[in-house]
């Protein structure tokens, strides 16, 4: 069993205003099948010129990976996976509207408990580094998104998946994965 | 081999970096056509002008002509996208009869860039002081297509 973190969201976190969040994830070998596990949270901000939006929530995905490398004793990957994943999240969007007939309107409007859904085909490596460590990223195709519980804002942005005017959507970690002993 | 994963998680860091488009598809404006009851055809009427509540002044949309007391097919109206409703008031030479009605506004955050953009769709009639009259289209666009039919 590893377990591991994603790089690109901690440094994303420490770098960047828009962004703040991490995700962990585990996998189990069953044989070049690995059973995977993630965990994330996510809050994004954005600021456009009359007004702020806002989101905060969480995602979990769980699926399997199988590993074409198989005569390696390092047990270095290279993977293709099949993930479900399931979020969380509340946004809060904040904006003034200037219509020329009807004059401006300040308008606050929140999705309080918003939960989403989508599938995400992965692939990507596992090098082994140092004894009990791995490196290596994920890439992931994400699709068949769907949200329900929202009010009159349309979701914008679903943590753990990225923008929803999007029928697919890239994503990218990059991991350090820890092995820990199990004894089976 | 490995150049190939090079390029792979370039085009990977391409596609994360695409903006959305400033396209906003916001559309608040009303078309309703006079209809003759029994055949079924389009119907003019004779017609002052038209006002939608919560504007400080009469808005008149039409169709053709630019005269007020003119012949018309149909209007074209704006509906207030701050509410979820509207009261409308048709003036005809004689008579004023009035519409009210309903509608759902969604809003929608297109990016830092762009902004946001608000969705009215979901037309229905609370109530008018017309005979007849039907929701034909219950989407709003601008001015692209005909929304309700008003019966003669």
């Amino acid at each position: 069993m590893r377990l591991g973190t994603d790089l690109i969201s901690i440094i994303w976190s420490r770098t960047g205003d828009s962004f703040k969040g991490y995700e962990f994830s585990g996998d189990v070998d069953f044989n070049h099948y690995y059973l995977t596990a993630d965990f994330g949270k996510w809050e994004r901000v954005f600021a456009p010129e009359n007004g702020r939006y806002s989101n905060d929530g969480n995602y979990w995905r769980v699926g399997i990976d199988y590993n074409f490398l198989k005569k390696d004793p390092e047990r270095n990957m290279f993977f293709f996976g099949l993930r479900y994943a399931n979020g969380k999240f509340s946004e809060n969007f904040t904006y003034t509207f200037d219509d020329p007939l009807w004059g401006s309107s300040n308008q606050t409007l929140t999705n309080a408990d918003v939960k989403a859904k989508w599938m995400e085909l992965t692939t990507g490596l596992r090098v082994k580094i140092w004894k009990v460590i791995w490196m290596g990223y994920t890439a992931r195709y994400k699709f068949g998104l769907s949200t329900k519980g929202e009010g009159s804002l349309i979701p914008h942005d679903v943590p753990g998946y990225g923008r929803t005017d999007k029928d697919f959507y890239w994503g990218f970690n990059y991991m350090i994965l820890v092995k820990i002993p199990v004894r089976g | 081999m490995s150049k190939w994963w090079v390029l792979a998680l370039f085009l990977l860091c391409l596609s994360c970096l695409e903006e959305p488009d400033c396209l906003k598809s916001s559309g608040k404006v009303v078309k309703a056509a006079f209809i003759k009851l029994e055949e079924n055809e389009a119907d003019t009427v004779v017609i002052k002008s038209i006002a939608v509540e919560g504007l400080a002044d009469s808005v008149f949309y039409q169709d053709f002509g630019t005269d007020l007391n003119d012949t018309l097919s149909s209007v074209i109206f704006e509906v207030n996208p701050f509410a979820t409703s509207s009261i409308v008031h048709f003036y005809f030479p004689d008579d004023t009869l009035d519409m009210d009605l309903l509608y759902t506004v969604t809003t929608r955050f297109i990016s830092a860039d762009c902004g946001a953009d608000q969705l009215i769709a979901d037309l229905r009639i609370e109530s008018t002081e017309f005979d007849s009259v039907r929701v034909i289209n219950s989407q709003i666009a601008n001015e692209a297509a005909t929304n309700i039919y008003i019966y003669q």
